[in-house]
C-alpha cells in the first residue's frame, strides 16, 4: 500500500511515469485510491492557501499616501478622491492588516458592490483584467523581441540574461509589459499568484503597464516612477 | 504535441483526449480543491461553487481537444472557471438548474474529500498545518515545501538538495503521510 500511495503522491506531482500512469489508473477505482489522491489534492490546497489563486471579489480600499510620490504621472489624469483612495484587489485579507485600511470605507465599498449593477459593472472590468493577467503570465515564458524593456539600472534592476522584459536584481526578478488596449483600469490594482505579485498600473491613455514577479509594492512603485512612457 | 513540455499532466491529457474516464477522475481530484476555491472566492456560497465546479469539470472534458497546450492545463481550467463564474454571477435566470449534461453523460462521482477536517475555506486549518510542516525534519521538510511552495519538479529538487530523484520522492511522499497523519489526529480530536 505504501509503494502505491508513494506512486499516488508522485502522480499528484506529475512525475510519475506513463508506465506507471497507466498501472494506476489500472486501480483507481479500487477502495482508497481516490480518497487518497483527494488527499493530497486538499492536502495541496490548503497548504498554499491564499497563495495560488490570482483572484478574488474582496475590495479592499487603500490609502496609500506614499504611491502618490511615485506616480506623477496618474495625478493629470485621475480625480482627486481617486487619487486619494486607491481601490486594489487583495487575495490575502492578512495584507490588509499590513496596508492599514479603514473598515468603514471598506464596508460601505462592498454594500455597493453587492448590488447587482455594481457588481456586473465591476465583472465587466474584471472579465478584462483577468485575462490581460492570465495573458501576461503566459507571455511572461514567451521570448519576444519586441518587448518593451527600458533601462532599470537606476532603481537597481538589471535586464535578465538579455531576456527582454525580464529583469533581476539578484534578488527580486520581474517581468514587464505594457498593453496598449484601454481595460477599463482606473487604479493601481494588484494580485498574488504563487508566490510572486501581478501589479497593473493605468497609464495616460489607456494603456497598462504590468509587472509580475516576487516584487514588493514599493519596489513596484519604484519602477515605475523611473520610467518615462509616451 | 508542444505541450508536453510544458505541462507535467500531458499524459494523462493525452489519455483524456482519447476519452479515458479513469485519467480524467485522476485531473479532476487534482485540480477540483483549486477550481472550487476559486469560484468559491467568486460566488461566496458553497453550494453555488460546487454546482460551478462541477460545471467546469464537465466543460473541461467537452473541450480536452481544444487544450493546445499554449498555456498550463490549470490556467486552461482557470479561464473556464472564470467564463462559468461570470455567467453564473450575471445571469439573471440562473435559477441552479445544474447542470445541462448531454447525452454521453459521464457518469463521475464529484470529488468531495475523505476528511471532513480538511475543509479549504478554513485559514486556522491552514495556519496549523503550515506550523506542523514547520516542525517536519529537515530531510522530510525541504522537499516537500520546494514542491509545495516553489513548484519545483522532482529533478531540480534533487539538485537542490542533492539526492536521487527517488529520494526525493519517497521523502515528498512521507511528508505528506506524516502531515496527513497529523490532521487525522490532531484537528479531528479537537
Amino acid at each position: 500500500m505504501t509503494d502505491i500511495n508513494e506512486k499516488l503522491s508522485a502522480l499528484f506531482d506529475g512525475e510519475l511515469a506513463p508506465s506507471e500512469i497507466d498501472e494506476i489508473l489500472l486501480h483507481i477505482n479500487s477502495d482508497g485510491i481516490q480518497d487518497k489522491l483527494k488527499d493530497y489534492a486538499q492536502l495541496s490546497a490548503l497548504v498554499t492557501n491564499n497563495e495560488e489563486e490570482i483572484f478574488t471579489n474582496n475590495v479592499i480600499p487603500l490609502k496609500f499616501t506614499d504611491f502618490l510620490k511615485y506616480r506623477p504621472f496618474l495625478s493629470n489624469g485621475m480625480s482627486a478622491a481617486a487619487a486619494v483612495i486607491l481601490t486594489v484587489f487583495l487575495i490575502n485579507p492578512s495584507d490588509s492588516d499590513r496596508l492599514g485600511f479603514n473598515s468603514e470605507v471598506q464596508s460601505q465599498i462592498q454594500a455597493a458592490i453587492n448590488s447587482d449593477e455594481a457588481k456586473n459593472n465591476i465583472l465587466r472590468i474584471e472579465e478584462g483584467l483577468l485575462e490581460h493577467m492570465l495573458n501576461v503570465l503566459d507571455q511572461s515564458n514567451v521570448e519576444k523581441k519586441n518587448q518593451y524593456s527600458p533601462n532599470l539600472t537606476n532603481v537597481g534592476f538589471q535586464n535578465s540574461s538579455n531576456r527582454p522584459g525580464h529583469y533581476t536584481n539578484g534578488r527580486e526578478n520581474f517581468y514587464m509589459h505594457i498593453a496598449d488596449k484601454d481595460l477599463g483600469l482606473k487604479n493601481v490594482r494588484y494580485w498574488k499568484s504563487g508566490k510572486n505579485m501581478v501589479y497593473l498600473y493605468p497609464l495616460p491613455g489607456g494603456k497598462v503597464i504590468t509587472l509580475y514577479g516576487n516584487l514588493s509594492l514599493e519596489e513596484a512603485n519604484k519602477i515605475i516612477s523611473s520610467i518615462q512612457i509616451r | 504535441m508542444n505541450y508536453k513540455n510544458n505541462n507535467e499532466d500531458f499524459y494523462l491529457i493525452d489519455k483524456v483526449k482519447e476519452r479515458n474516464q479513469d485519467a480524467f477522475k485522476v485531473l479532476m481530484i487534482k485540480y477540483q480543491p483549486r477550481v472550487y476555491s476559486a469560484l468559491l472566492g467568486y460566488v461566496k456560497s458553497k453550494e453555488d461553487a460546487e454546482d460551478l465546479t462541477q460545471q467546469v469539470f464537465v466543460r473541461v472534458w467537452d473541450k480536452i481537444d481544444s487544450f493546445r497546450g499554449d498555456s498550463a492545463f490549470f490556467t486552461w481550467v482557470y479561464r473556464i472557471a472564470i467564463n462559468i463564474a461570470k455567467n453564473h454571477v450575471t445571469s439573471a435566470t440562473f435559477k441552479k438548474d445544474k447542470l445541462n449534461i448531454s447525452d454521453d453523460v459521464i457518469n463521475f462521482d464529484y470529488p468531495h474529500f475523505s476528511s471532513p477536517e480538511l475543509s479549504i475555506e478554513s485559514s486556522e486549518t491552514s495556519l496549523t498545518i503550515k506550523n506542523f510542516i514547520s516542525t517536519l525534519p529537515e530531510i522530510l521538510k525541504t522537499p516537500f515545501i520546494l514542491r509545495e511552495y516553489e513548484g519545483k519538479s522532482y529533478e531540480e529538487i534533487a539538485n537542490i538538495i542533492d539526492c536521487p530523484l527517488g529520494t526525493v520522492r519517497s521523502r515528498i511522499f512521507r511528508a505528506r503521510e506524516a502531515t496527513l497523519s497529523f490532521i487525522k489526529e490532531e484537528l479531528t480530536n479537537d
